[in-house]
């Protein structure tokens, strides 16, 4: 290495003479803001002898290759929009080829401890299921009125649970004026310690009374708590619960368990405790017999189970020989030999949607906040002549049950982030992040290229120096001058070099005006603020003016919506050629935005995978594509293209996908838009409900980080 | 064979008899059905050896007492022991209060004497080892981690040898709530009995069973306490105990009934020849609690004159207990002494069950139609056979709790042909479930997430009009950052203050917090103390194996002084036989102490399979930015001359660079001949 820096190329000596040395200053100011005085200070050297060695260090150096990097820009900048194109179809096919068995793994048993199936069945109580089936039919159904919760408790305390019960009372935000302002329900759960175990874990079987429907379920339960009740092996608690209102009697039970509070569900604390849950299993069965399980993973704000816990639930169902799955609506038979593969991409993407809406498919899934690992069992729906009994579905609960009970630490192997095209098939976080990588490549490019561009040396040097001429920072007059009296000095055979020179370094000499997109950035932001809060606005208005609170809302929140369009798209006049300031200004405005895109994306992906990339692969062309034009024809364009992108459109286009894909197939289009648009209108008002009462984050994640981008390039279209 | 055995009896009475003044040992089973349905059973063996405690020297020649333990004893200046081992948790809400509660996991808590050789931390980490091996236990886990002196919870049950006995320098209090107690455990404390498990009630232990039930509960209880009434001359006192709560549904059938077969796997067939004296007792005073006194019950039958409180006379072996006027401690904290500190103090028995305003009737007395009719009423609970004499002991005014009681010994001796003593228990209705007793505890956690959390704490005073005062004590382990100021103790809404409050801050990796208060509890309350903690990053090398299971947190202890509490039995101050403290008097308070669940944690935890990633992506970071700065910030830049010598490396590169035009030329040519062409 000595050797090398003696072999300073000639070139690096000529340049850096007085004239390059201040440039050589500046740009070690620019890249060791916090270094620079003390390492000038503390190197007793000539200035023009370290200018020299920094130089070469910056010619040979990987972090600041000025050389290779514009080479790389060069190259990026020549086929831009070609790269971003591939690239966002490599993204899409390479995440849909995922579904393919060729390209994913099996799943296989992290957590030894599991030991799932290994031993034998011993639930033999599918009598007491079917009295207690009978027994339920009598009740009439209908809310959990207390001859029901009465004969639930009475159940529960004769097999030797420590029953208990919780009342909570639900105050509904944004509540329609139909429906009633509050909620009152009652959960029920009985105990069953375990002997061999201070109560410091625990496991929990619950079903959700559902107006009483779920009758098959809350029979197994109980048959199986009574068939626990006569074991002595058991490590952990088992907590038997009975849900009231669905996910809100889930939701205060969980609360109160946790000793939370919540502004709009008041539940009552609980009497009997037991330890920390390690585990959960919900059930919903309507019927006596079931054909095939329907196991529902995805839980609030797109969190899922551990994969050991799924793998747990398959794995004792085909012990049992019942046919278990995870999204059987899109699956047709009539497609050949590409059926297989066709399905697992209908199942996959099937689970992106549930993923994406951040809604959980079940009462299993708010069990994930709190880190415990849930899921639901559910049944066809339909009732089942030929379907397995109590015997059956109670040997797969046992097996799960009894697989739970041997772990010895909670889960922690295994997966949380994976996609499941088919039951006993995975694509790991490993695979699905790099055409997520992919699909977000495009802006990375462009917003380069943009930067490089912004950022370039003047074409034509007298030029551009009349241009920038005090817009540097921190350059004085004295420097310019001092430059220009160099230059002077300096023709002859080092001119060329010092040309050189002055393009590699003229995005110091000249850097972008990065300022400029604060004041985009900040609107958009506050936009976006006003938008989340324009839905309590726009009830507490309706409440005050004595309109439809509701309604009142959803035409605040639109009108809001629309007010913002029209103030971001007007004022500013388009001169029909700008001149170079301003569209350097246009591409570190389209930079920024691009990089912030990029940013908000990769950090949704890690929380909620499904959404983000649902988001990106909607916006990432459009976005591509928007620049400020002169042109009106691209301006309508572009503006019709943001608007079809917008957060609202891509809750209507995803929506759209899934009712197509679950629709019966003689459904016509008409009734799909209906349904479509009915369940879009849905959507908004429950999302902000379960933001107050669930936790839920949809609606706070789009308001605040994927609708101030669009906002950004809607500003940046009209400019 | 009878005769061997009438000899026996007639032996171990006449022993009992003549070596008043010799070591004596008790051993005494209690049986009681609880309301859940399940059975409770209490093993008490109590070895009582005239030793004079204050000399070392006189530690040397055993008879009944455990020398292995005599031993330790002496080597480690130990003047009080209690260590118990326990798995499972006791709901007092459900079963009432147990005869010696303890937490779940090893509690162990020792005072010193104080002409002690070396430092109180010395003996105490000496004596955990030696206990250690002496129980196959880990508690030589036991170190100034979770090490505490509680000021107010803990004092000496036995003997105060001098004035200064509240000061708790001299007591060290540790529980491990992760030990898990197994035969291994059982089997050296079976060695310390006299008997071992070769006679007497002792032989009732099939490993196999006893350690599948909901409770079991091991315990060493060693004090030293007064020879006679007089106080003037000391005994060591050793109870050992085995706490036990089967589940007779888990013992085959769906039926709650039981008998000693079913719990046990066998019946009592002989009585501990050494034992002076060898008892079960059964409780069945529920029977009678449920339908009232018996005087409207048995109508016609006669009612036995002597079992009315206060008739003593007619039982031959009633003795008034004598209470020694011998106060321990002073006044010094108000209404506090009044409630733990006022420690009777203690006597011995004689050799004689001691009964204090209760009276025995035995089996073959006066009228056993009496207890039969008890038993065979039309609305009775349950039926026990074979049959049996009673002992009631008078609680309040109004309730009674009656004891079917069967003398080993005597059951022996009278049915020479089948000793077995097979107890059997038969439900005719199903219990209803029982009232929780007066006081009670819960203990929770609260919060999600590995950042941080709480423990919230609900404590019930049942009692309708009287408030109740309570010491609560806890220790939080090092690595659970407690903050003092959000504790909160509030009852109704309203905010308790602590009447007196000790906190010590813990110390990284050293010293645990411990925290103790004294509150008074309003009548009738749930009363709620709360307190928030952060959790701590611990290093990796800290983790336990099965680092992901979490860390326990060891349960809560809380002392308070119960006003007749329903259905208690304890074990006595004044005495070393366990049923001679039934009898204490209507209006007498009972010292109780209660442990709280203990709770299971999870710390942030790495993940250990990773070390070879993050070992991976550190070498890339350290090599491509690291490598770049140090460069720049450590090379001494020089100007050299080109035309300088070059050095040999300089002209190696500069023949490579040659060579390299050489060829590059050559091929240059090459390419612009083909283009000619």
């Amino acid at each position: 290495m000595e050797n090398r820096i003696s072999l300073q190329s000639s070139s690096t000596r000529q340049i850096c003479d007085s004239s390059s040395g201040d440039t050589c200053i500046d740009f070690l100011r620019l890249l060791f803001p916090g270094l620079q005085s003390n390492f000038l200070g503390g190197l007793n050297f000539k200035v023009e002898l370290v200018i020299s060695a920094l130089s070469k260090i910056v010619e040979m150096g990987l972090l600041s290759d000025v050389d290779g990097r514009k080479k790389l820009v060069d190259v990026l900048a020549s086929h831009c929009a070609r790269l971003c194109l591939l690239s966002y179809v490599a993204g899409v096919v390479w995440l849909c080829l995922l579904s393919d068995r060729s390209f994913n793994g099996r799943t296989y048993f992290s957590e030894n401890a599991l030991l799932p199936g290994l031993v034998e069945g011993e639930f033999k109580n599918h009598r007491f299921a079917s009295d207690f089936f009978w027994k339920l039919s009598t009740v009439p159904e209908g809310e959990l009125s207390v001859t029901a919760s009465q004969v639930i408790i009475d159940k529960m305390e004769s097999i030797g649970l420590h029953t208990y019960h919780q009342n909570f009372t639900v105050h509904v935000p944004l509540h329609d004026m139909s429906e009633p302002s509050t909620i009152t329900g009652m959960n029920i759960y009985g105990i069953l310690r375990a002997p061999r175990i201070a109560s410091t874990e625990a496991l929990v079987i619950s079903v959700p009374y559902k107006q009483g429907s779920n009758k098959g379920a809350l029979a197994l339960m109980l048959s199986f708590a009574e068939h626990c009740r006569k074991k002595s092996y058991w490590a952990k608690d088992i907590i038997f619960l009975v849900t009231d209102k669905d996910q809100l009697g889930m939701q205060a039970w969980l609360d109160a368990y946790h000793g939370l509070s919540n502004s709009y569900i008041s539940s009552a604390s609980l009497e009997g405790h037991s330890g920390s849950i390690q585990a959960a299993l919900n059930l919903e069965f309507t019927h006596e017999k079931v054909s095939s399980f329907h196991v529902a993973i995805e839980g609030i704000n797109g969190q899922l189970p551990n994969l050991d816990l799924v793998n747990t639930v398959f794995r004792l169902c085909r012990k049992e020989r019942i046919p278990a799955a995870l999204h059987t609506e899109g699956y047709h038979e009539n497609l050949g030999t590409r059926a297989d593969s066709v399905s697992s991409l209908v199942t996959m993407v099937m689970m992106m949607f549930y993923q994406a809406s951040g809604r959980p498919t079940g009462n299993h899934g708010l069990f994930h906040r709190y880190r415990i690992e849930a899921l639901t069992m559910r049944d066809s729906g339909v009732p089942e002549e030929h379907g397995r009994g109590f015997l059956t579905t109670g040997g797969v609960l046992e097996g799960v049950v009894r697989s739970l009970n041997n772990l010895l630490e909670p889960f922690h192997q295994s997966f949380f982030f994976y996609l499941l095209p088919e039951s006993h098939r995975y694509v790991s976080i490993g695979l699905y992040m790099p055409p997520f990588g992919c699909l977000l490549l495009g802006p990375a490019i462009m917003a380069i290229v943009l930067w490089s561009s912004a950022s370039a040396g003047p074409k034509s040097v007298a030029n551009i120096e009349a241009l920038q001429v005090g817009e540097v920072q921190g350059e004085s007059p004295e420097n310019t001058s001092d430059q220009q009296q160099c230059r002077g000095e300096m023709r002859g055979s080092g001119e060329t070099k010092t040309v050189a020179l002055d393009e590699k370094i003229a995005f110091l000499r000249y850097p972008p005006n990065i300022g400029s997109i604060v004041p985009l950035v900040l609107g958009a932001n506050v936009a976006g603020v006003l938008l989340l809060f324009s839905a309590d606005l726009g009830y507490k208005l309706g409440q005050v003016t004595g309109m439809d609170p509701l309604q009142s809302s959803h035409i605040t929140m639109a009108s809001c919506f629309a007010a913002l369009i029209l103030i971001f798209s007007t004022g500013r006049p388009s001169s029909s050629s700008p001149d170079e300031v301003t569209q350097r200004g246009h591409s570190i405005k389209k930079c920024g935005a691009l990089v912030l895109f990029s940013v908000v994306m990769g950090a949704i992906a890690v929380m909620n995978f499904s959404f983000a990339f649902f988001v990106a692969m909607f916006q990432v062309p459009v976005y591509l594509f928007v620049y400020p034009s002169a042109s009106r024809s691209r301006r309508i364009v572009q503006a019709f293209l943001l608007l079809m992108v917008s957060p609202p459109m891509i809750l209507v286009h995803l929506l759209l996908a899934f009712n197509t894909i679950t629709s019966n197939r003689d459904d016509d289009f008409g009734t799909v838009i209906a349904s479509t648009l009915a369940s879009a209108n849905q959507a908004v008002t429950s999302s902000i409900r379960e933001a107050r009462m669930l936790g839920l984050w949809s609606f706070a994640m789009t308001c605040l980080a994927v609708l101030p981008n669009w906002f950004m390039f809607w500003c940046l279209a009209w400019d | 064979m009878a005769a061997v055995a009438v000899k026996i009896a007639l032996s171990s009475l006449f022993l009992s008899v003549s070596l008043a003044t010799e070591d004596a040992f008790h051993e005494e089973l209690i049986m009681r059905p609880l309301s859940t349905g399940h059975v409770y059973a209490h093993f008490q063996f109590s070895t009582v050896w005239h030793v004079d405690v204050e000399d070392p020297k006189a530690f040397s020649h055993y008879k009944l007492f455990p020398k292995s333990l005599g031993q330790i004893i002496n080597q480690y200046s130990v003047e009080e022991l209690h260590l118990t081992l326990t798995q499972g948790k006791w709901p007092h809400e459900l079963w009432g209060y147990p005869v010696v509660s303890a937490p779940p996991g090893t509690e162990l808590w020792v005072f010193f004497k104080e002409n002690i050789q070396k430092s109180v931390d010395d003996n105490w980490s000496g004596l955990t080892q030696a206990l250690s091996g002496q129980f196959c236990a880990s508690l030589n886990f036991i170190d100034s981690k979770t090490t505490t002196s509680p000021k107010l919870s803990f004092r000496r049950e036995g003997v105060a040898f001098n004035a200064d006995h509240l000061n708790s320098s001299l007591l060290r209090h540790a529980a491990l709530a992760r030990e898990i107690v197994c035969t291994e455990n059982l089997t050296p404390w079976k060695k310390l009995l006299p008997c071992d498990s070769k006679a007497g009630l002792t032989t009732l232990f099939n490993s196999l069973l006893l350690y599948s039930v909901n409770y079991h509960s091991l315990g060493v209880h060693l004090r030293p306490i007064c020879r006679d009434p007089s106080c003037s001359a000391f005994s060591l006192e050793l109870v050992q105990s085995l706490s036990l709560v089967f589940d007779p549904v888990l013992r085959g059938g769906s039926k709650l009934d039981w008998s000693f077969k079913k719990l046990f796997g066998r019946a009592i067939k002989s009585a501990c020849p050494l034992a002076r004296t060898s008892k079960v007792y059964v409780d069945i005073s529920r029977n009678k609690e449920r339908h009232g006194l018996l005087k409207t019950d048995c109508q016609g039958e006669q009612i036995p004159k002597n079992s009315v409180v206060g008739s003593d006379n007619k039982s031959p072996q009633t003795v008034t207990s004598q209470r020694s006027a011998f106060i321990i401690g002073g006044e010094f904290y108000d209404h506090f002494v009044s409630i733990i500190l006022n420690i009777d103090h203690l006597m011995t028995n004689h050799g004689t069950s001691v009964s204090l305003g209760s009276v025995w009737v035995p089996a073959s007395c006066d009228n056993p139609s009496f207890f039969t009719c008890l038993l065979k009423q039309s609305g009775s609970l349950f039926t026990l056979a074979p049959e049996f004499s009673v002992v009631t002991r008078q609680m309040t005014s109004e309730y009674q709790q009656h004891f079917a009681v069967y003398d080993v010994k005597q059951w022996t001796l009278e049915n020479p042909k089948d000793r077995s003593l097979n107890v059997a228990f038969k439900w005719k209705k199903r219990d209803n479930p029982g009232t929780p007793p007066q006081f009670y505890a819960q203990r929770f956690l609260t919060g999600y997430g590995e950042e941080k959390g709480g423990i919230t704490s609900l404590l019930h005073n049942r009692h309708p009009t009287d408030p109740l005062s309570v010491v609560y004590f806890t220790t939080f382990p090092w690595f659970l950052r407690i903050f003092l100021h959000t504790l909160t103790i509030q009852s109704g809404g309203k905010d308790i203050k602590p009447d007196i409050m000790h906190f010590t801050p813990a110390k990284d990796r050293s010293r645990p917090y411990s925290l103790e208060f004294l509150i008074t509890l309003p009548a009738n309350s749930v009363t709620e103390l709360s307190i928030q903690f952060n959790k701590v990053f611990l290093k990796w090398t800290e983790h336990p194996p099965d680092a992901h299971h979490g860390f326990y947190i060891s349960s809560a202890v809380i002392s308070t002084k119960l006003r007749n509490p329903l259905n208690y039995t304890g074990p006595s101050r004044q005495s070393s036989v366990l049923f001679s403290s039934l009898q204490s008097a209507a209006s007498e308070e009972v010292f109780i102490r209660l442990h709280t669940s203990i709770l299971l944690i999870t710390l942030p935890t790495p993940d250990f399979s990773m070390p070879y990633n993050v070992i991976c992506l550190t070498c890339t970071v350290v090599a491509i930015a690291f490598g770049s700065f140090h460069n720049l910030s450590s090379r001494r830049f020089e100007a050299v001359d080109q035309k300088d010598s070059k050095g040999p490396v300089g002209k190696f590169m500069e023949m490579l660079q040659k060579l390299k035009a050489k060829l590059f030329r050559k091929k240059e040519a090459a390419s612009e001949k083909k283009k000619e062409n």
